[in-house]
């Protein structure tokens, strides 16, 4: 069964690393991708489209798609429907996820799918809203077609987001990637560009030499927002003990962290 | 019976285009299959249901979707019907869904969404294979377009074509109707009165024989049982107290009954102006639209259980039902629900001395099921009667009774103006 968060708190769709969220001083970084999902969010808001997001683990897709949410629904009348499938997902499993996402109750005993997909349907003309479903690569090709024929009904009033892995584009049916507005792919941290956004993430990477977080960026994160932020996680409660930490001791947290 | 295919592309905005003429073309079915691992001919007839507008929440009874689809296909109103997304269907399904359509004698239209991200060779493979088989014809996608233009809008019902009149008798009607209104809707409305007494009295005049006062009870419940809008009704009362004076009766009405009836005894007339047929229309079974028109004929409900189909004659034009020594003519809007269950009993090989009226229940007994289905159509806001199906069917006297008004002879008949 896939894992749900119902109607998230303010500000934490997305985070698959939520102590970053907790750490002082922590900036959300307008990279380029994030402020192109920004973008598509809102247009796909406005349009009621579809919008396809792609990029490896860890590279903030997640993180980008849950800040371009909050922006919709503070910006727009617009109700945010997350869904994350936590592994491989029938399209009954998914309609009544939908289900007790959109409608906050528990499916009808016994309801088939078709009688899901026809509740869905009435209840997705009631009410604009967002619907993201993320790690949308562990769906089944006919469950992400269920998504389709319910977003192309003439009552529905829902924008359709739709987050995974690069994979999730291969598999991706036709007639739903026709039906794309926008394909966003996320990029990993490029060397070149570690430091300016870590920097803008953190002030304690102002203390760090921009040539050894390229080195670390390269051989240890790989341009992974997550491991950048795991590091943060455990590097601060260390920096405030000892005060800002020196660069020597960077191999230490980088040897720790190794693998991680 | 002919075939068309066509290529369309794989947008939201054609799909969006297909659904708009599942609403507005009255001549057209469009079949939209929802995605399933393996499609049947259920899934298809269900979506024929659904492209006929039939609500499938309205239904309480086990029947075939491909049986109930088809009786409802064989009372001639579409003449198309357009199989969405035809590539999600395998070829056995298509054909037994082509197969099935030429039965019905509808021409088939088959759209095949593609998109650059198609297998075109496949698809063109699958084309070329039923156009070869169906003897079908391909067509380019605006040819598919221009054919098929979404029709206008459903009409919004119809405003009340009265005011709220006075809620006075009739003697002191006008005088109300001079002091409440200007002019010019005094006019209006006084033309509409004048018409209306003369008529009455005409036909006051002419009734003969034995028993005026039931002949005129008759008349009244008649022509009150055609009233669309309480304030049409009020008119009619108000209008016949005065025709009645003129012609010799005293037509006493009881206010608060009178108000209280306008609203809660449901009349024939509304049908119409209420727009029961068209909400009828979302029940997958014909049964309560049958019931519904049956019963507005005049059939007493009492004997809606009893009834077989041997019981109805349609002349083409209306359907003649006989049932003991009762004889009902059920014309109009209401024809079409009983030639929907005459022909779904045909599909379910029923005998002309069968029921017309059947349930899967075994539990269930015929009358509390015909009750059902004249009272279960408040889920539409439809409502034919107030009464249970076991109660008698009210003498004309007992319906006027419960509209607060008595008819009597005045013993001093009045001479005319």
């Amino acid at each position: 069964m896939p894992t749900t968060t119902l109607d998230a708190p303010t500000g934490v769709w997305g985070p698959h690393h939520p102590p970053l969220r907790a750490l002082p001083e922590v900036a959300t970084v307008a990279t380029p991708s994030l402020r192109r999902i920004r973008l598509r969010l809102a247009q796909a808001a406005q349009d009621r489209t579809l919008v396809v997001i792609t990029g490896t683990a860890g590279s903030g897709k997640s993180y980008a798609v849950g800040r371009g949410a909050e922006a919709v629904r503070d910006d727009t009348d617009t109700r945010i429907v997350w869904v994350e499938l936590a592994s491989t997902i029938s399209e009954k499993a998914l309609m009544e996820d939908l289900y007790i996402q959109v409608t906050d109750l528990m499916p009808p005993k016994r309801a088939s799918t078709a009688d899901l997909r026809r509740l869905l349907q009435r209840t997705l003309a009631e009410e604009h809203r967002m619907l993201i479903v993320d790690e949308a690569q562990h769906a089944s090709s006919m469950a992400l077609r269920n998504l389709r024929w319910l977003h192309d009904k003439t009552t529905s009033d829902f924008a359709l987001v739709i987050v995974g892995t690069p994979p999730l584009w291969k598999k991706l049916p036709p007639e739903l990637k026709s039906r794309t507005a926008h394909h966003v792919e996320v990029n990993r941290i490029a060397d070149a560009d570690v430091a300016g956004v870590l920097r803008a993430l953190h002030p304690l990477f102002t203390e760090i030499d921009a040539s050894l977080l390229e080195i670390t960026n390269r051989r240890w994160a790989r341009g992974s927002f997550r491991w950048w932020a795991k590091f943060l996680a455990n590097a601060l409660p260390l920096a405030a003990k000892a005060g800002a930490p020196k660069q020597d001791n960077l191999e230490l947290f980088l040897s720790d962290l190794d693998g991680a | 019976m002919t075939v068309t295919v066509a290529a369309v592309p794989d947008t939201r905005e054609v799909a969006r285009w297909a659904e708009s003429l599942q609403h507005t073309r009255r001549d057209l079915v469009v079949i939209d299959v929802p995605p399933a691992d393996k499609p049947t001919m259920g899934a298809v007839a269900e979506a024929t249901l659904a492209g006929l507008g039939k609500d499938e929440r309205l239904t309480s009874i086990r029947r075939s979707p491909e049986a109930l689809a088809t009786a409802w296909l064989t009372l001639g109103e579409r003449q198309a019907a357009m199989v969405l997304d035809a590539a999600a269907l395998p070829d056995t399904l298509l054909d037994q869904t082509l197969e099935w359509l030429e039965g019905l004698g509808l021409d088939a239209w088959l759209l095949f969404a593609t998109s650059e991200h198609n297998d075109h060779v496949e698809l063109a493979d699958r084309i070329d294979a039923l156009t070869e088989a169906w003897a079908a014809d391909f067509v380019a996608p605006e040819a598919v377009f221009d054919r098929w233009t979404p029709g206008p809008a459903p009409a919004e019902p119809a405003a009340t074509r009265l005011p709220m009149l006075p809620r006075v008798d009739g003697i002191v009607f006008r005088e109300a109707l001079r002091r409440d209104f200007d002019d010019e809707t005094f006019e209006a409305i006084d033309a509409r009165c004048r018409a209306l007494v003369a008529d009455l009295r005409a036909e006051l005049a002419s009734l003969e024989g034995k028993n005026k006062t039931r002949k005129f009870e008759n008349l009244l419940r008649r022509r009150m049982d055609d009233t669309g809008d309480v304030e049409e009704l009020h008119l009619l009362v108000r209008m016949a107290q005065v025709a009645g004076l003129c012609e010799g009766y005293q037509v006493w009405v009881k206010p608060f009954a009178f108000y209280g009836a306008c609203h809660a005894i449901p009349r024939r007339g509304q049908a119409e102006t209420g727009h029961w047929w068209e909400a009828l229309d979302a029940y997958r079974d014909p049964d309560v639209g049958a019931a519904t028109a049956l019963h507005l004929a005049g059939l007493d409900p009492e004997r809606l259980p009893g009834l077989r189909i041997a019981d109805l004659h349609d002349t083409g034009d209306h359907i003649e039902v006989t049932s003991g020594d009762e004889k009902v003519v059920v014309a109009g809007g209401g024809v079409r629900y009983l030639r929907a269950l005459l022909a779904w009993r045909s599909l379910d090989a029923a005998g002309d001395d069968e029921a017309l009226f059947t349930t899967h229940r075994s539990s269930r007994t015929r009358q509390r099921y015909a009750n059902s289905l004249l009272t279960t159509t408040l889920e539409v806001g439809v409502r034919a009667t107030t009464q249970r199906v076991s109660y008698k069917h009210p003498s004309t006297h007992r319906w006027l009774g419960r509209h607060g008004i008595t008819i009597s002879k005045l013993t001093y008949t009045p001479t005319g103006p």
